[in-house]
């Protein structure tokens, strides 16, 4: 389980001897791969760039951090020799400022990439194949199998995967040029002219990679000068040059800014005299496109984290080429990130740190375990080691502002009048330099952990990419102004850095190459502790030692157990930025990934080995599907919908407070006692044993029961084909609460194969939901409030739960099980500390229904685990939202003791068929009068209960209540100008919406209810369909109009003289109607589909959301379908906006040079008013003023000249479309979903 | 407004039964040539309302330039979904479609008698609360 860069040391040990037997010219003529067989090009690609690139980067810095620093000898000593002599800018001490400025360290050198060119033509090619893929054997005979071979010369590759056998030969491809990316165009200068002093051949950088084979044409010599190099410097990524202090992107290295966020592409080195037989070599070129119009560059990720690599492939290569590119670019683009939290929270948090400070050769890496003792001082020798070590820690801490000063005493170091600049430069790099070499060392431990050697080799992690980030922990605090370090002295001045501590460094991004990879390295590391030996860069060791001692040295740090994250992995490729599907069904196919075993180690969770069957737990029964897709779809929306009765929150005995929300139907389950409320006859609850009755909050009341039947009686007069077809008629119209009823009622009769469990009295349902993260501690369900067989169905997302067989003395019988009074404490977050004999992991799957009676309900205790990912038979599988919807039995007690279970007695059933349920909504006399006695069962006073919402009973909810009219109607028509010039004429559509209308079949007329200025209808017409767009906001229709064409005087206007072709086309199409979407003027049935995208969070009441649905329905043909999009009150974590309720005033800032058109035009009355004040210098203040007097809704902010309006806006809790639409018959709900701080549902008329 | 959004618009004033098709009154027209798409306009011809369309052809008619010809009373045999028209018949309704625009009038609710005005090529449906 401990990891560490030795191996990484043998590697390169290995690349050297092969570049020996390679022949000292550093040019290849012909190469072969390595004999190792892989299926894949790409990977042989992938590995080549990873190969090039790290001797690049030993090759061109001094002084590198890189781990290979061993002695075998380089290819070429001379030129090594020569470049450290002719290189280090300033020939002075290496740990001068000026010499680190100016020089070159290894994570300048960002990546190098292999661009596929033109195929060569065989014959000037040997083809040079290795019989028996050893690297000893090999010939340079032509022919021979093909099959296997990377054939290469100069990197002329036999690509066999997807070409078949037959045509291989002809299919050659070569790999014409090295891409070199920089950080900088400062490293790329230097990159530039050290590879044209070099006389570097690609060939050189290939070692390692691919073995050199003897060759014959050696003439190629000659074709090495790298003379061409003229330019450099393009530069990628618009994004880039921000600061880094601004807000939500920062570099993701690092820096602070310094590099300016920009990837430069920088260098081709070409082997040209490779691929192409002498034809000249080492183009340096701006331009970022390969020969077939591929366009590799480096892109930011969302979030803005960190970057990627992207190839863009162009289309005029031979389709051989173009499959390898294509296979490359997938596979750059599938980079997964797992975010790794608290890597180094050991290191910054604790006081006794895990560094250890030793010399090269001294000592070895300590085998820390994840207990260990610290002796920091085992290999100090001097104070120096000391000193290190509490720099290393000021550094990861942060605080590393005021390093001691070298210790040697060169006053001259410093002469220039910026000692401070200089210093705080270099500070900073060294602060970088030691960072990089961390990652570095944590780098090579990930490949070697993923490529363990003499493993499978296809199994090996060649095709990695790792890269590290890490990140200031304290995101408000960036280092600021670091931006122009690294440009050189001559920038300096102006950049005396700020030093603000940047945060601590505990966090990081690890890239993988791929789901399975990821899947993998989240196997083998989760929870983990790593021990890594970091070489510490030498500039680091200037500054605490003087002389310069050839000595190396090394940090062992252990990081802390890692919580490797998994971001990215499990999600699909996205294809629309910011969709995650929330309520789609589980069977998403997990990675189907099967570990080769534990050779990392005894991961520190246990791996869910049983599925659930093999386990064998007495009395633990798992039904997979017990309840259907569509069956938990309709129990999701009523469950987490709206008007779900969600309790108060509760608190445990212990004090901490219950974090999930739990809802209790038919008896509350009282957390502090552990017990269910009881009430008696005159609605005194009773709690536990103590026959004192307790004043319980009334709103504490819960709802009943759901039933489907009036009465207990006539329900179990219904015969299970009744049940059925209940349940069925329930989920096909969307009726949550009658759905739930029934699946309750379905579990009554559900027949197990064990006898002996009760659950056929079931009178106690509490729902749980689980966020992800989210668990419950190790408990037994009380003993005392519930009956034997407990009845578990798990919605939405599937779970592991743990299982601990309880050692208790004597908790053989069962009558001890009430004086276990253990039993009733741990219904809390707490694990009481006990001996658990036997620990079970069981995979509750979602529409699963787990019985648990007999040991299993009394014996073992059970727990769900925080965490957000559970592993089920070495799958991964990320938890999603879970609610489970626990059934017991809650027992009546006797003569006011707490019985045994034997001879216990279910409480009556207290049960309402009526919706919806609520809170505190029965008065405790109604309560009583409607539960505990058996003659009155289920019959609930009508007039305590409201009825379902029925649209034609609330004409109010035609009429548009006063917050509407001042608080969305009149500030949309106020500031229809603005909105137009902001968001509607940049086009921000949401992807949802657009793909929905580009999956409509063509000729579709779609009505856009709420369309506004007609952002859609772009979408819409390039959809080839008709639309029909309504508002209530007149001059956002005018809007909607210009665009359209429909008005004249608009379509003059400056600003839609810029209007795009495809716009103007648009005149073709569209229509709008200035409409109340509340009443909409349209005839029914005859649309193939609407949209209404940000329309429902403007209706202020629960009616007229419904209202609006059924008008959607209506208009919309059987069939056919709509999209409706609502704000969520669930917005994301880096949405600028948090929103604290659900009816919420959202500002509006509007400009008064929009508003005076706008109102101008709408409104000739207020005409007048304008003009005089315009007529009233200066012109803008009057106008924000007057309108802003004239809204009643709306503010003058003086400072700023700004009219605020404010939109009133409902926002919507996850289920609380769903729960609407399920309200208006003929609506289904097809699907639905979170994008970017909306929810969307997707609906089909019935 | 097109005489295809009119085809889909209909009257909800309190008291109206069906609302539908609405009567036009004309103040101002506008014709406008476009290019005829044939596709798009067979794919449309059968979610439109035949008759409403004819009448309102019958109103706007004379306030064209040139007139608008009167639309056969049936559409020749449908086959399938689509209608299988002549050129001919394709330009006149792709025109009454697509190429006539009321821009300022009203439009009438055939029950009540509800007057919606047009004001630059927008009908405005909007009731009053007394109408709801």
């Amino acid at each position: 389980m401990l990891h560490d860069d030795d191996q990484d040391d043998d590697d390169d040990d290995d690349d050297d001897d092969d570049d020996d037997g390679g022949g000292g010219g550093g040019i290849m003529n012909g190469a072969i791969v390595d004999g190792r067989s892989t299926s894949c090009p790409c990977r042989d690609v992938i590995r080549i760039e990873r190969t090039v690139l790290r001797n690049l980067r030993r090759m061109l810095t001094t002084g590198g951090t890189s781990s290979s620093s061993s002695s075998s000898t380089a290819a070429s000593p001379s030129r090594e020799g020569r470049r450290e002599d002719g290189e280090t800018v300033g020939g002075g001490g290496v740990g001068g400022a000026r010499a680190r400025v100016a020089g070159l360290r290894p994570y300048d050198i960002l990546s190098a990439t292999v661009v596929l060119s033109s195929p060569s033509s065989p014959s000037s090619f040997p083809v040079v194949k290795d019989d028996d893929g050893d690297d000893d054997a090999m010939g340079n005979g032509g022919g021979g199998r093909v099959m296997d071979e990377r054939v290469v010369r100069g990197m002329t590759m036999i690509p066999n995967e997807a070409m078949g056998d037959a045509s291989s030969s002809s299919s050659s491809y070569a790999m014409g040029k090295i891409r070199i990316t920089t950080s900088t165009p400062h490293a790329a200068r230097i990159v530039a002219s050290r590879l044209r002093r070099l006389g570097c051949t690609p060939g050189y950088l290939f070692r390692g990679a691919v073995h050199v084979v003897h060759g014959e044409a050696k003439a190629n010599d000659d074709d090495c000068d790298c003379d061409c190099i003229d330019d450099y410097g393009a530069i990628e990524g618009g994004e880039g040059g921000r600061e880094g202090g601004s807000e939500g992107w920062r570099c993701p290295y690092g820096c602070g800014g310094r590099y300016s966020g920009r990837a430069i592409q920088v260098t081709q080195v070409a082997p040209a005299a490779i691929a192409a037989g002498g034809e000249g070599v080492g183009n340096v070129r701006t331009t970022m496109r390969d020969e077939y119009g591929g366009i590799a560059r480096w892109a930011r990720a969302s979030p803005p984290k960190f970057r990627r690599l992207q190839l863009t492939t162009g289309n005029n290569g031979t389709s051989c080429v173009m499959a390898t590119v294509v296979e490359l670019e997938r596979r750059r683009s599938e980079t997964r990130f797992l975010y790794v939290e608290n890597v180094l929270s050991s290191v910054t948090r604790e006081e006794s740190a895990r560094i250890v400070i030793r010399r090269d050769g001294v000592g070895g890496i300590s085998n820390v375990d994840e207990d260990d003792d610290e002796d920091d001082d085992d290999y100090g020798n001097d104070g120096s080691t000391a000193s290190m070590r509490s720099g290393l820690l000021a550094i990861f801490r942060g605080t590393w502002s005021s390093p001691p000063p070298p210790s040697s005493g060169e006053d001259g170091r410093n002469d220039g009048g910026c000692y401070d600049c200089h210093d705080e430069i270099s500070m900073k790099m060294i602060e970088d330099d030691v960072r990089h070499a961390f990652q570095d060392a944590l780098r090579d431990a990930i490949s070697s952990a993923m490529c363990p050697r003499d493993d499978d080799f296809s199994n090996s992690g060649d095709d990695i990419r790792v890269e590290l980030f890490m990140k200031p922990n304290d995101a408000g605090k960036p280092g600021k102004g670091t931006k122009g370090g690294k440009k050189g002295p001559s920038s300096n001045d102006n950049n005396c850095i700020d030093r603000s501590p940047p945060g601590v460094y505990d966090r990081l991004h690890i890239g993988m190459m791929n789901n399975r990879d990821a899947t993998m390295l989240l196997r083998k590391w989760q929870g983990k502790r790593i021990s890594l030996s970091v070489k510490l860069p030498p500039s680091f060791v200037d500054r605490y030692r003087s002389g310069g001692g050839m000595e190396s040295f090394y940090a062992d740090i252990v990081t802390s157990a890692l919580f490797i994250d998994y971001v990215d992995v499990l999600l699909p490729k996205r294809r629309h930025r910011g969709v995650v599907p929330r309520c789609r069904r589980h069977d998403d196919p997990p990675i189907a990934f099967r570990g080769t075993g534990g050779g990392g180690g005894e991961p520190s969770r246990p791996e869910c080995t049983s599925v659930t069957d093999h386990v064998l737990i007495p009395g633990l029964i798992l039904i997979h599907d017990y309840a259907s897709e569509d069956e938990e779809r309709v129990l999701m929306a009523a469950l987490s919908g709206p008007h779900a009765p969600w309790a108060p929150a509760q608190t445990t005995p212990s004090g901490g407070a219950i974090k999930r929300r739990v809802q209790h139907y038919g008896y509350v389950f009282d957390y502090a006692s552990a017990d269910v409320l009881r009430r008696d006859e005159g609605g005194v609850y009773h709690r536990g044993c103590n026959d004192e009755g307790v004043t319980i909050d009334p709103s504490s009341a819960c709802p009943p029961m759901p039933s489907i039947g009036p009465s207990r009686q006539l329900v179990s007069e219904m015969s299970d084909c009744d049940v059925e077809g209940y349940i069925e008629r329930a989920v096909r119209d969307v009726r949550g609460w009658d759905a739930l009823a029934g699946i309750i009622e379905r579990t009554r009769r559900f027949e197990f194969a064990v006898p002996s469990s009760c659950h056929p009295h079931i009178n106690q349902l509490t729902v749980n939901e689980y966020i992800p993260g989210q668990g419950i501690g190790s408990h037994i369900d009380t003993v005392t409030a519930f009956d034997d067989g407990i009845l578990i169905i798990t919605l939405n997302g599937g779970i592991v739960m743990e299982f601990r067989k309880v050692i208790n003395d004597n908790s053989s019988s069962k009558t001890n099980y009430a004086n276990d009074q253990n039993s009733r404490k741990y219904n809390s977050d707490e694990i009481p500390i006990k001996n658990f004999q036997e620990r079970k992991l069981v995979y509750l799957p979602p529409r699963s229904l787990m019985l648990l009676s007999g040991d299993a309900r009394y014996k073992w205790e059970h727990m769900i685990v925080s965490r957000t990912t559970d592993t089920v038979e070495g799958a991964v599988l990320l938890r999603k939202l879970r609610v489970s919807l626990t059934l017991r039995t809650a027992l009546s007690l006797q003569g006011g003791k707490e019985v045994r279970h034997t001879s216990n007695v279910p409480l009556p059933h207290y049960e309402s068929c009526v919706f919806p349920p609520q809170w505190g909504q029965l008065s405790d006399a109604a309560a009583a009068a409607n539960t505990n006695t058996p003659e009155n069962n289920g019959k609930i006073n009508p007039t305590t209960t409201p009825r379902p919402y029925s649209p034609a009973d609330n004409r109010s909810d035609l009429v548009t209540p006063e917050t509407e009219r001042k608080h969305v109607h009149t500030v949309y028509d106020a500031i229809a100008k603005q909105w137009n010039h902001t968001r509607g004429k940049r086009g921000v559509l949401w992807p949802g919406a657009t793909q929905f209308l580009e999956n409509l079949p063509k000729g579709s007329v779609v009505a856009d209810v709420g369309c506004g200025d007609g952002k859609y209808f772009t979408a819409i017409a390039a959809a080839s369909s008709y639309v029909i767009g309504t508002d209530i906001s007149e001059p956002l229709l005018k809007m909607a109009a210009a665009v359209t064409g429909e008005a004249d005087a608009m379509v003059n206007g400056p600003q839609y003289q810029r209007l795009s072709k495809e716009k103007r086309t648009l005149s073709l199409r569209p229509a709008v109607a200035v409409a109340d979407c509340i009443h909409l003027p349209l005839r029914s049935q005859s649309f193939d589909a609407a949209i209404c995208v940000a329309v429902m969070h403007h209706l202020s009441t629960v009616g007229r959301r419904i209202r609006c649905l059924a008008e959607l329905c209506r208009i919309v043909k059987v069939g056919g379908l709509i999209n409706v999009q609502a704000w969520a009150l669930e917005q994301e974590d880096d949405s600028k906006r948090k929103f604290h309720g659900t009816d919420v005033l959202v500002p509006f800032n509007a400009q008064p040079k929009y508003l005076l058109t706008s109102t101008m035009e709408s409104d000739s009355e207020h005409l007048k008013i304008y003009t005089a004040a315009v007529d009233t210098p200066p012109l803008g203040k009057g106008v924000a003023q007057i309108v802003a007097e004239q809204y009643s809704g709306a503010e003058f902010d003086s400072k700023k000249n700004l009219v605020i309006f404010q939109r009133y806006c409902h926002m919507y809790r996850r289920g609380e479309l769903e729960q609407l639409c399920g309200q208006v018959p003929g609506l289904r709900i097809l699907e639905s979903s979170y994008e970017k701080g909306n929810h969307v549902v997707l609906l089909r008329v019935t | 407004m097109r005489l295809l959004t009119h085809n889909f618009l209909r009257s909800n004033v309190k008291g109206t039964e069906n609302g539908y098709p609405l009567i036009i009154e004309v103040t101002t027209v506008r014709c406008e040539e476009s290019p005829v798409d044939k596709e798009f306009l067979l794919g449309l011809i059968p979610k439109v309302d035949y008759s409403a369309l004819r009448s309102a052809v019958r109103h706007m008619g004379p306030h064209c330039d040139p007139p608008l010809p009167d639309l056969p009373e049936v559409l020749p045999s449908a086959v399938g979904d689509v209608p299988s028209l002549d050129d001919a018949t394709i330009s006149i309704l792709h025109r009454v479609l697509f190429d006539v625009y009321l821009v300022e009038g009203y439009l009438v609710c055939p029950d009540t008698g509800r007057k919606f005005p047009v004001k630059d090529g927008i009908p405005n449906m909007i009731l009053h609360e007394d109408e709801i």
